[in-house]
C-alpha cells in the first residue's frame, strides 16, 4: 500500500469519529452558544452603562479582563513552543498532538486581546492606538507583537493543514458536500506531494516554526513589560519577562494535556493519542513546573527580602490570609507540588493523574495572574481617596464573570467549529515513515 | 466533706463567671465622639468628627457608622444633616456660608449624635465655638515681603474686639500639604505678622498661596484663610528629558530596532505566502501536463 492510499485510510477512520456529531456534542454546542449569548448580553451592559458594571474603579483599573487576557495569550504557548520546538527537533511522537497544539494557539489568540478591548472604558477609541499610538509605549509594542503573532500562528497553522486539505479534497470515500469539497479544494493550493511542493512545504514550515518561537518569547516578554516597565510594587521587577515566559509554556502544556485527553475520551482517539505522549508531554510540564516553581521562589524571596516598604505592602497582602493568603499558597504550592508529584513519581504517572495535575496547573496559573494584577492595583503609593470598600477592594462583578465564562465557551465553541473543518490528527504526517530512524524523538 | 466544699466553690465560681462572660457578651460599648470647628476662607464651616471605642484596652476605629449634626440654640434646634465615618471613622460635614445657624450669645453650638444600634450604645459630644475672624493682608515694602495678620470677634454692638495672645501659623500650600513659614503670637491688639521667605518656588507664574490659620483653639475652633500671590520665584521647567520616553518622538534607537524586528518577521511571512503561490502553480503545470 502507498504512503498515499495509507494515509486516506486513515483519513476515513479518523473522519468516522467527527462526521456525526454526538447527541452529546450537539447538546454541548447549544449550551455554550446559550453561554455566549448571556455574555453578550453582559457585553451590551457593559457598552450602555459603562464600567460602572464592572468590579473596576480608580485605583483597581484591571479586573478579571486583563488576567484572562494574560491566560488565553499564555496557553497560546502550547502551539507556538510545543509544535515549533518539536518540529524543529524532529521529533517524531509530536505528529498526532500537533494540530491540537496549533489550533490552541490561533484561538487562544483571537480570543484574549478581545479581553484588553472589554478593560477600555472608551472603546470606540481604540483606533486611536494606531493613529496616535506611541512606539515608546509597551501597549504599542503589545498590539504589533500580538498582531503579527496572530498573523504567523494563522499561516503555521494553515501550512501544517495544505497537505490534509489535499488529502480530503481527493478522498472519494468521505462523505463531504460539495461546498466543503470546493472549499478543500482551494485551500489545498493544488498540493499533490510532488518532491518539489513537498519540499517546498517543509521549507515553508522549518521557517514558520523557527520564526514563531522566539516571536512566542517576544510577544509574552512584551505583555511582562507592561507590567515591569511600572514603578509599582509586585511589577517593577527585572525577571517579569522570563518569569511570563515561563508561566505562559507551563499553562500551554497544561492546556494541551486537557485538550488532549479531552479529543481521546470523546473522539475515540486512543489508537493515535496514547499514553507514551502523556508522558512525554507530562516530562516537558514537570520540566516547567520546575522552573515556574523556581522563578516564583526568586522573585518573591528577593522582594521580601529587600523589605522596601512600599514593596512589602504588597507582599504581606500575598501573604496573609486574611487576604490573598490562601489564593497565594494555592498558586505557588499546589499549583506547582501537584502537577511535579503526578508527572514526576511513576507510581502516580498514568493518564489521568497526568490530566489531573494539568487541570490544577491551568486553575492555579490563572489564579496567580489575578495575584499579580489585583493586589498591586490596591496598593497605590498615594493613600485612597475615596475610601468607599468597593474603592479599595476589587470583587469582579456578575458582568466580568458572564464575560469570562463567554470566553471560555468561545473557546470551546471554536475547537468545536474548528474539527468540523480541518482534521485534528495530522493525517499526512502520521502515515509518513521517516526517512531517518535515529532521531532526537528516538532518544527521548 | 472538704472535697465537697471545693467542689461547690468550684461550681460557684464556674457559673459566676460564666454570668459575667455572659453579662459582657450583651453589654453594650459605649463609643466616644470628638469633634473639631473648622472654618474654611470661603466661609465654609466644617464638622469633622472621629467616632471610636475602646475594645480590649485598644481604641477602635469604628467605620462605617451614621451620625447625625445638629446645630442649637436655647429655642431652636436644626439638623443639618448626616455624615458616615471612612475606614479610619472619620467623617466631616460641610455647612455653606449661606446657611443660617441657630446663634447663641457669642457664637454656635453643635452637637453630634449617634443613635446606637445592636453593639454600641447611642451616645453625643457637644462642642461650642465663639466665633472669630481672622483677616490677612500682604505687604511687599523695599523687597521685604510681609504676611500680616489680625485676629478678633465682634461684640454686641458690632464692634471688633481683638483676640491677643493666641497663636497664629503662616503657610505656603504645597502639592500635597502646607508648608509652614512661621508661628507666631497675637499682640494686645490681635495683630502678628512673619516674613515671607524670597527663595520660596511658585508656579510658572511665580504665583503662591499664602495660607495663615488659627490653629485648633480651645475657644474658636480651627481659622483659615488664605490669598494667593504672585510672591515666589518662576518655576521654569527643565528642557527635553534625554531619556526620551515620556516625549512625543520614540528615542531613534528604539525606532529602527522596531522596524528591522517587524520587517524580518513579515518579510519571512511574505515569503511563505510566495511559496505558497509556487506550490500552487507547480500543482497547476503538473495537473496540466
Amino acid at each position: 500500500m502507498s504512503q498515499q492510499e495509507i494515509a486516506q485510510k486513515k483519513l476515513v477512520e479518523i473522519y468516522a469519529h467527527f462526521g456525526k456529531p454526538s447527541r452529546f456534542s450537539k447538546g454541548l454546542f447549544v449550551f455554550l452558544i446559550l453561554i455566549v449569548l448571556f455574555a453578550f448580553y453582559a457585553l451590551i451592559l457593559q457598552m450602555t452603562r459603562g464600567q460602572i458594571v464592572t468590579g473596576m474603579r480608580d485605583y483597581v483599573i484591571w479586573g478579571i479582563y486583563e488576567v484572562n487576557f494574560i491566560f488565553f495569550i499564555g496557553i497560546s504557548y502550547a502551539g507556538a513552543m510545543i509544535s515549533g520546538i518539536l518540529h524543529l527537533l524532529h521529533v517524531e511522537w509530536r505528529k498526532p498532538i500537533i494540530r491540537i497544539a496549533e489550533m490552541i494557539t490561533v484561538i487562544s489568540v483571537l480570543i484574549g486581546p478581545l479581553y484588553v478591548l472589554l478593560s477600555m472604558g472608551r472603546i470606540d477609541r481604540f483606533l486611536h492606538i494606531f493613529e496616535y499610538g506611541r512606539i515608546q509605549s509597551p501597549i504599542v509594542w503589545d498590539v504589533i507583537a500580538i498582531t503579527t503573532y496572530l498573523g504567523c500562528s494563522i499561516i503555521f497553522l494553515y501550512l501544517a493543514l495544505i497537505r490534509d486539505y489535499a488529502l480530503l479534497r481527493d478522498n472519494k470515500e468521505l462523505k463531504i458536500s460539495n461546498f466543503r469539497r470546493r472549499i478543500y479544494r482551494k485551500l489545498a493550493a493544488t498540493y499533490h506531494e510532488l518532491p518539489l511542493q513537498k519540499k517546498l512545504l517543509n521549507r515553508g514550515m522549518s521557517l514558520m516554526s523557527a520564526i514563531i518561537i522566539p516571536l512566542a518569547v517576544l510577544v509574552h516578554s512584551v505583555l511582562a513589560w507592561i507590567f515591569g516597565m511600572t514603578i509599582r510594587p509586585g511589577w517593577h521587577s527585572t525577571i517579569f519577562a522570563p518569569y511570563f515566559v515561563i508561566a505562559a509554556v507551563f499553562s500551554g502544556t497544561a492546556v494541551l494535556i486537557i485538550a488532549m485527553w479531552v479529543f481521546r475520551k470523546f473522539y475515540h482517539l486512543e489508537e493515535y493519542i496514547t499514553e507514551k505522549h502523556f508522558k512525554y508531554i507530562g516530562l516537558i510540564l514537570l520540566v516547567l513546573a520546575g522552573l515556574y516553581g523556581y522563578f516564583t521562589f526568586s522573585e518573591y524571596l528577593t522582594v521580601w527580602y529587600g523589605s522596601e516598604t512600599w514593596e512589602l505592602e504588597v507582599i504581606y497582602k500575598l501573604f496573609d490570609f486574611s487576604d490573598y493568603g490562601a489564593w497565594f499558597y494555592l498558586a505557588a504550592f499546589i499549583g506547582v507540588l501537584v502537577p511535579m508529584i503526578f508527572t514526576g513519581i511513576p507510581f502516580f504517572r498514568n493518564i489521568n493523574t497526568i490530566t489531573a495535575g494539568a487541570v490544577v496547573a491551568v486553575i492555579c496559573m490563572w489564579i496567580k495572574r489575578y495575584l499579580i494584577i489585583i493586589p498591586t492595583l490596591e496598593t497605590p503609593l498615594l493613600p485612597v481617596q475615596d475610601s468607599r470598600p468597593e474603592y479599595i477592594h476589587y470583587h469582579a462583578s456578575w458582568v466580568e464573570w458572564s464575560l469570562t465564562a463567554g470566553g471560555v465557551a468561545l473557546f470551546l465553541l471554536f475547537f468545536m467549529i474548528f474539527i468540523r473543518f480541518m482534521p485534528i490528527i495530522p493525517v499526512a504526517d502520521i502515515s509518513e515513515v521517516p526517512e531517518n530512524k535515529e532521531l532526537i524523538s528516538e532518544k527521548l | 466533706m472538704i472535697l465537697k466544699r471545693v467542689f461547690q466553690f468550684i461550681l460557684v465560681i464556674i457559673v459566676c463567671s460564666g454570668f459575667n462572660l455572659v453579662t459582657r457578651a450583651d453589654e453594650l460599648v459605649t463609643p466616644q465622639i470628638n469633634a473639631a470647628y473648622f472654618k474654611l476662607s470661603d466661609g465654609t464651616k466644617r464638622i469633622t468628627v472621629s467616632f471610636s471605642a475602646r475594645e480590649n484596652d485598644k481604641r477602635v476605629n469604628i467605620p462605617y457608622a451614621e451620625l447625625q449634626i445638629i446645630a442649637q440654640n436655647e429655642s431652636i434646634k436644626t439638623v443639618l444633616g448626616n455624615v458616615i465615618t471612612n475606614q479610619l471613622g472619620k467623617a466631616s460635614f460641610d455647612i455653606d456660608p449661606a446657611t443660617k445657624l441657630p446663634r447663641d450669645q457669642d457664637g454656635y453650638t453643635f452637637s453630634v449624635i449617634f443613635g446606637g444600634n445592636t453593639r454600641l450604645d447611642k451616645t453625643s459630644r457637644s462642642l461650642h465655638v465663639e466665633e472669630a475672624f481672622l483677616e490677612i493682608s500682604l505687604v511687599e515694602k523695599d523687597t521685604v515681603k510681609t504676611i500680616s495678620a489680625r485676629v478678633f470677634k465682634y461684640n454686641e454692638k458690632r464692634e471688633k474686639i481683638a483676640i491677643p495672645d493666641v497663636p497664629v501659623e503662616f503657610n505656603v500650600k504645597r502639592l500635597f500639604c502646607l508648608y509652614p513659614i512661621g508661628n507666631e503670637k497675637t499682640d494686645t491688639s490681635g495683630f502678628c505678622s512673619t516674613e515671607f521667605p524670597s527663595n520660596m518656588p511658585g508656579d510658572k507664574q511665580g504665583k503662591v498661596t499664602v495660607v495663615v490659620r488659627l490653629p485648633d483653639n480651645e475657644t474658636y475652633g480651627t481659622i483659615e484663610e488664605s490669598r494667593s500671590i504672585n510672591w515666589g520665584k518662576l518655576l521654569v521647567y527643565e528642557a527635553k528629558p534625554i531619556r526620551g520616553l515620556g516625549d512625543t518622538d520614540a528615542p531613534l534607537w528604539m525606532v529602527y530596532t522596531l522596524i528591522v524586528l517587524l520587517s524580518g518577521v513579515w518579510l519571512h511571512v511574505v515569503y511563505i505566502i510566495i511559496l505558497i503561490i509556487r506550490i500552487n502553480i507547480i500543482g497547476k503545470k503538473a495537473i496540466k501536463s
